[in-house]
């Protein structure tokens, strides 16, 4: 037993070590490190807040080199896509007194990528990894990602570490092509069959009228002059702001109703991110996906300025690599350039986005 | 091999093996200690000479030649046949590998191998799996790891590695313990193998050792032997290879335990008791009642260790919650990180939890030592998250923080500072108040939290840095998983140069880092306990500390998964109690819940498996989450017991695997094994109908047969029955067999060709004679239902239809020994139809004022009391009789009175497990004042003739007592 200074390089390197990342060339503020810390710290305290799990992180990494004002948000961009992923359930709570909506563990699973490569998901309860060190070993951190680069052993590998696999079809499963006037319609008719819903005190809304490029900023109170559906969030006693969508006259709530409303299994941050691109795109500005070629030519970057639906982001998981997010974008991802067509195709049937190109070439 | 050629090859084997052992058990005794026995597995004969060894035994016992002089040879092959032993019949196997192997010769081997023990130092099988195996134990265990249990012990290596330590790896008898504390949700085969602890901690010590190095605890050849059949295995190879590898860490990190850990003080001051890994974490949420408390209950196997049996206690027996009117199911508390409402704060003189009932005095002690809150009158409770805190179990306050103070007492308004406002609580026993601390704390404010047991931490604050604990309570209190390192941040607004820590006692002065106000401080090899950290900054030019601190650890290991789903996932698979075996799931005494979010579509797959593994049946329910235990009785076993399937291959099968999965939460299974029992019935059928075999492997003396008819329950019938007799009966009934201190029951199906009416037809309704008032009447016929209600279910639903039926004429005739002629003769006509008659039985209560009364009470109520659970009915029935108690003399103890008497009336065999002082003198009570037990039968028929609930685990409609 001993009691020794150390320097706080010194502390991350021990906390890398505890993640499995000391060998991996990341730090402990880059998106691998961190989104592991989230996973750590979600396998020991759900079913949990999103607040509890990102205040765990930030209570570890306080005062650590790399530290800085945007971490915060950065942990909460990545628990969207820790649950985007699967790794995370967002499931309604059991407990009537408690949040609504709480976060659990997802069970460790793989993905089949059709180049060979599997896409692991998942967390083990209490600090137990989530394969044993021969498969834990191989394991490459893409982003929030955790993948397997092919292999002859690796369904043996799964098999023995108790990893089952998830099909495709399951995975990438997605609501029904629908237009946006549709979409907005379903959930107006939705609010016209709820009660009045008074004042709703501490209430955000997306303004549909700021700039779709700068997703953060969109959030805004409700004003005079405001309007028909929205996608709001408002306060609860205990656990994060409730998703829901809103029917506000001349900035008073009128109607509303929590989400989800479709199915309460999906996160209800899917069914808002859905809702608010298709009243972007019936307003007149669609949300935007930008393609941008990288130094390497076989590989495509789109930039996404708007969160998207877990729909969406897994099948980026499944045929992309996550990048470091463009400057102005809320995140990046890589693509062979030869499907990029057929993905800004399927973001611009199903999400009703908008596509430009930038001709400079950047990295990775 | 002739006669004089198989003597000769017998005693040289005997020569070789008695001088392979010899020079053995010198090596061990050198390189281990003499406390370590040899195995006859460990043998070291190549496969040649096995082979020669077998050949040799077997041409002996053909030759009926057994001498004790040259029984090394027979001990050897009887411990090989052990490795292969999979929890079937040893001695059959032994025999079909043994021509002329007689049952008779088993005393032979028991000796030999005692022989064994006595010159060799070798294994003597211990716990009270060796008392009820008495002669095959000796096989088992100097078979060192029978194959199928391999499996079971490295992943339980593995799923401990992280607990490690190297005072564990030398010391396999320690290691064996902890070991043994986590078995809970492994076979009930594997837990008897773990019961000897010793045996236990050498293999693995033994599995544990570096490669390529000789391990001192087992004999280099019978290591790799099962080392190469664990290889065999993915899975097992890696959960092995993972666990050496911890292993040779902390051997190569050289950490041994220092003299004073674990939390010791140093000197003879009075020890501050620390927090503990089974203490619970206690909460505070805010709902629209107000405050409430919650308790965070842990996974208490991890006290096993201190008390082997704790285990099977807590799997087996409901607990009492202070401070929570319902009592905790049985094995919640095995299931870790259990969220509980309390419904008032706990007294302080009352133990936190103690299990239902008197008997479990040292298991009570255990709990009311380990599990325990903060001292009171106040608690406070740090705001972590809008509408959350947590406790803050040092009582200590930072300037400009928020927090929830629970006090026993209202806190008077005069002298209570402006930032100190009453809260709603909705836990009764405390009062809560909001507590914003100022940023600037003036000295009378320091006074008015010092009144209340709170300190304040106002120039330093530790806390853990850099790896994420399993726990941190935001002030005071870190938990952390054995094999992660702790790092700590010491944090202070004042110039500080040097800081002083001390560790469980051991002081290191550390320079502060210039011009820094954090200093972080590693701490090593913390081992699984309790550790106080204190510190004390110090600058220079100042005389003493300038600020304190302290932090307690807590360190614990990885807790077990429970079977069925962790809580921490989306989809639970929850058992009462916990690994519950396959014939308390398929007959209903373990409830089955299936937790999960509500509305979610869940497949359930159930599939009986045979001994070796093979699918005998599938069956599949959709439901919808969350399904509650009536649910599941009235779904999912309803539908199993109701499989044609099922029926047909339930007899044969071993195993019996539920496993719910959503495309949306994953899958979680629940493998039920049949019950490993040293005496039990096997049921099957051929083409001449059903038959039930007898297993005994008690090894004891020959055991005596009864049987009752489903036609004449209460009629015994002897049989003369040799151990390996197939016994056939196609009127069916119950099957008891007795030896020594065990018993076998089993209902044998009536062989019945056609349906239900067709066994109408072929059996008589069941009957019992007129018994004579007394309490012994009718304590005994308790007992007989309880006989009939335990007894094995086989598939066949014929069995458990007659059984019902049974079970109902043999609680009217509990009823009916006390009820008096009148209340007989509506039980005996209403039983054989089913058909009773709401207000007879009401007029049958009595004719007395008071009598009428009770009835008049009861039946305005039943309509209400229909939708209660039978122990709220109990409840209000003895309110009842407590109303008219200058008759009925029920007072204090109405509840109690109130629930005996349902439970006697609707199932009597629920009372197993009373009291028999207590059952005996309630009993005496209803022989004098016959009328408790007919206003009981009243509810019970009431109920009955009302309700919808038709579970078929029960044996009236709406009474499944829990």
């Amino acid at each position: 037993m001993g009691v020794v200074a150390l320097s706080s390089h010194q502390v991350a390197d021990r906390a890398l070590a505890s993640l499995g990342l000391n060998d991996a060339g990341v730090d402990l503020f880059s998106t691998e490190a961190l989104a592991e810390s989230l996973r750590r710290a979600a396998s020991f305290h759900c079913p949990a807040t999103p607040a509890t799990l990102i205040r765990t992180v930030l209570d570890a990494l306080r005062g650590l080199p790399g530290s800085d004002e945007a971490v915060p948000a950065q942990l909460a961009t990545l628990l969207d896509a820790l649950i985007g992923v699967g790794d995370l359930l967002e499931l309604p709570s059991a407990d009537p007194d408690g949040p609504k909506r709480l976060i659990y563990l997802g069970q460790p699973a793989f993905i089949r990528r059709s180049s060979g490569a599997y896409v692991l998901i998942g967390v083990r309860p209490d600090g137990e990894p989530l394969a044993t060190s021969d498969l834990a070993g191989r394991i490459e951190f893409d982003g929030h990602l955790r993948v397997l680069r092919a292999g002859l052993d690796l369904d043996e590998l799964m098999a023995a570490n108790d990893i089952a696999e998830r099909s495709v079809s399951q995975w990438l499963h997605s609501p029904r092509l629908r237009s946006a006037s549709e979409v907005v319609g379903e959930y107006a008719a939705r609010l016209a069959a709820a009660g009045p819903s008074g004042e709703i005190d501490g209430a955000r809304i997306i303004d549909p009228d700021a700039p779709v490029d700068y997703y953060r900023g969109r959030w805004r109170a409700a004003k005079s002059g405001d309007s028909g559906v929205f996608v709001a969030r408002r306060p609860q006693a205990y656990g994060a702001d409730l998703w829901c969508a809103a029917q506000l006259d001349d900035g008073r709530f009128a109607r509303l109703v929590d989400l989800p409303l479709f199915g309460s299994l999906a996160p209800a941050a899917d069914e808002a991110w859905e809702l608010q691109a298709a009243i972007d795109a019936e307003q007149g500005h669609k949300q935007r996906v930008r393609s941008r070629p990288t130094s390497d030519t076989a590989y495509t970057a789109l930039d996404f300025f708007s969160p998207l639906p877990g729909w969406a982001q897994r099948r980026l998981d499944l045929f992309g690599t996550p990048l470091l997010a463009a400057r102005g974008a809320l995140f990046s991802y890589s693509l062979p350039a030869n499907e990029v067509a057929e993905e800004l195709d399927f973001f611009t049937q199903r999400l009703w986005m908008s596509t430009d190109t930038e001709s400079e070439r950047t990295g990775p | 091999m002739s006669e004089t050629g198989s003597r000769a090859s017998l005693s040289v084997l005997d020569q070789r093996l008695e001088a392979h052992f010899a020079a053995l058990r010198s090596q061990r005794d050198e390189s281990a200690g003499s406390e370590f026995p040899l195995f006859a597995l460990e043998h070291g004969l190549s496969d040649l000479e096995l082979s020669l060894l077998s050949t040799t035994v077997r041409d002996a016992v053909g030759r009926r030649h057994l001498p004790m002089a040259a029984s090394l040879p027979f001990v050897v092959y009887a411990a090989e046949v052990g490795y292969d032993y999979s929890g079937d019949e040893y001695w059959p196997m032994f025999s079909q590998r043994t021509p002329g192997w007689s049952y008779e010769d088993r005393e032979f081997i028991r000796q030999g191998f005692q022989r064994f023990a006595t010159r060799f130092g070798g294994a003597v099988p211990a716990g009270p799996w060796a008392a009820h195996f008495s002669i095959i134990c000796w096989p088992i265990t100097h078979a060192v790891l029978p194959t199928d249990l391999q499996q079971h012990l490295v992943r339980l290596l593995f799923e401990y590695r992280t607990g490690l330590t190297g005072d564990l790896l030398a010391d396999p008898a320690s290691l064996g313990r902890r070991l043994a504390a986590r078995t809970g949700n492994y076979s009930s085969r594997f837990r008897y193998f773990a019961q000897n602890a010793a045996l236990l901690g050498q293999v693995a010590a033994a599995l544990l050792s570096p490669e390529n190095e000789s391990s001192p605890y087992l004999v280099d050849s019978t290591l790799q032997r099962i080392v190469g059949s664990l290889s065999k295995h993915h899975q097992a190879r890696r959960w092995l290879r993972d666990a050496k590898s911890t292993a040779n860490h902390v051997r190569t990190s050289g950490f041994r335990r220092s003299p004073s850990t674990n939390g010791a003080a140093s000197g003879n001051q009075p020890v501050e008791r620390l927090p503990r890994g089974a203490d619970p974490g206690v909460f505070v949420q805010l709902s629209e009642h107000g405050w409430e408390v919650y308790l965070q209950l842990p996974d208490l196997s991890l006290l096993a260790e201190q008390l082997p049996d704790l285990y099977e206690q807590l799997r087996g027996t409901r607990v009492r919650l202070a401070g929570r009117r319902s009592l905790l199911a049985r094995g919640r508390l095995l299931a870790g990180d259990q969220r509980v409402r309390l419904d008032e704060w706990p007294a302080s003189q009352v133990p936190l939890l103690q299990f239902e009932g008197d008997s479990l005095a040292s298991a009570n002690r255990l709990l009311a030592d380990h599990c325990v809150l903060s001292p009171g009158p106040a608690w406070l409770f740090r705001v972590r998250e809008p509408g959350l805190a947590t406790e803050v179990r040092g009582k200590v306050v930072r300037p400009g923080n928020l927090y929830v103070l629970l006090i026993r007492a209202d806190l008077p308004t005069d002298g209570r500072p402006p930032w100190v406002v009453t809260a709603p609580c909705a836990t009764a026993g405390v009062s809560a108040y909001i507590v914003q601390v100022p940023a600037v704390l003036d000295e009378r404010a320091t006074a008015a939290l010092a009144s209340l047991g709170i300190g304040v931490l106002a120039d330093v604050s530790v806390r853990p840095a850099g790896i994420i604990p399993s726990d941190w309570d935001g002030q005071g209190s870190l938990t952390s998983l054995a094999g992660d390192d702790v790092v700590i941040a010491i944090e202070s607004g004042r110039t500080v140069t040097q800081c002083i820590v001390r560790l469980d006692g051991k002081t290191e002065m550390l320079e502060w880092p210039l011009g820094e106000n954090e200093l972080f401080v590693g701490l090593s090899g913390l081992e699984v306990g309790s550790h106080a950290v204190d510190v004390a900054l110090l600058s220079a030019g100042v005389d003493g500390a300038v600020a304190e601190g302290s932090l307690s650890v807590i360190v614990r290991t990885t807790p077990v998964r429970p079977s069925g789903g962790s809580p921490r996932e989306g989809l639970v698979l929850l058992a009462d109690p916990p690994a519950p075996v396959m014939e308390d799931v398929w007959e209903g005494r373990a409830p089955i819940e299936l937790l999960g979010p509500t509305g979610a579509e869940v497949t359930v797959a159930a599939t009986l498996e045979g001994i070796r593994g093979g699918v005998l049946a599938t069956e599949r329910v959709k439901l919808r989450t969350p399904v509650d235990a009536a649910t599941w009785s009235k779904t999912v076993a309803s539908q199993l017991r109701s499989s044609r399937a099922f029926q047909h291959c339930y007899d044969e099968s071993e195993v019996l695997t539920l496993t719910a999965s959503s495309p949306d939460l994953g899958s979680v299974e629940l493998r039920c094994e049949r019950e490993f029992s040293p005496f039990r019935w096997v049921l099957r059928r051929d083409r001449t109908g059903p038959y039930a075999h007898l297993v005994d492997n008690t090894d004891g003396s020959a055991a005596e047969v009864t049987r009752y008819a489903f036609g004449s329950p209460a009629t015994a019938e002897s049989l003369d029955s040799a151990v390996s007799e197939v016994l056939r009966w196609p009127a069916g009934g119950l099957l008891r067999a007795r030896v020594d201190t065990f018993q076998a029951l089993v209902i044998m199906p009536p062989h019945v060709h056609g349906d239900l009416s067709d066994l109408r037809d072929a059996l008589p309704a069941p009957d019992i004679p007129s018994r004579p008032r007394s309490a012994d009447e009718m304590l005994s016929l308790m007992e007989l239902c309880a006989q009939w209600a335990t007894a094995s279910l086989p598939g066949d639903p014929f069995a458990e239809f007659e059984r019902r039926r049974v079970l109902q004429v043999l609680t009217a005739g509990v009823v009916s020994v006390a009820a008096g002629s009148r209340w007989s003769q509506l039980e005996r006509r209403g039983t054989r139809y089913d058909n009773f008659v709401f207000q007879e039985l009401r007029e049958a209560v009595g004719a007395e004022d008071y009598q009428r009364g009770i009835a008049d009470a009861i039946s305005r109520r039943l309509s209400a009391w229909d939708t209660l659970d039978p122990e709220k009915r109990a409840q209000e029935f003895g309110s009842v009789l407590a109303a008219f108690s200058h008759r009925t003399h029920v007072r204090d103890d109405a509840g109690r009175v109130g629930e005996f008497l349902l439970r006697a009336a609707s199932e009597p065999s629920s009372l197993e497990g009373w009291p028999a002082d207590e059952k005996a003198s309630l009993v005496d009570r209803v022989i004098t004042s016959p009328v408790l037990i007919r206003a009981a039968r009243f509810v019970v028929l009431g109920i009955h003739l009302d309700s919808d609930d038709d579970d078929p685990a029960s044996i009236y409609r709406g009474w499944s007592w829990a």
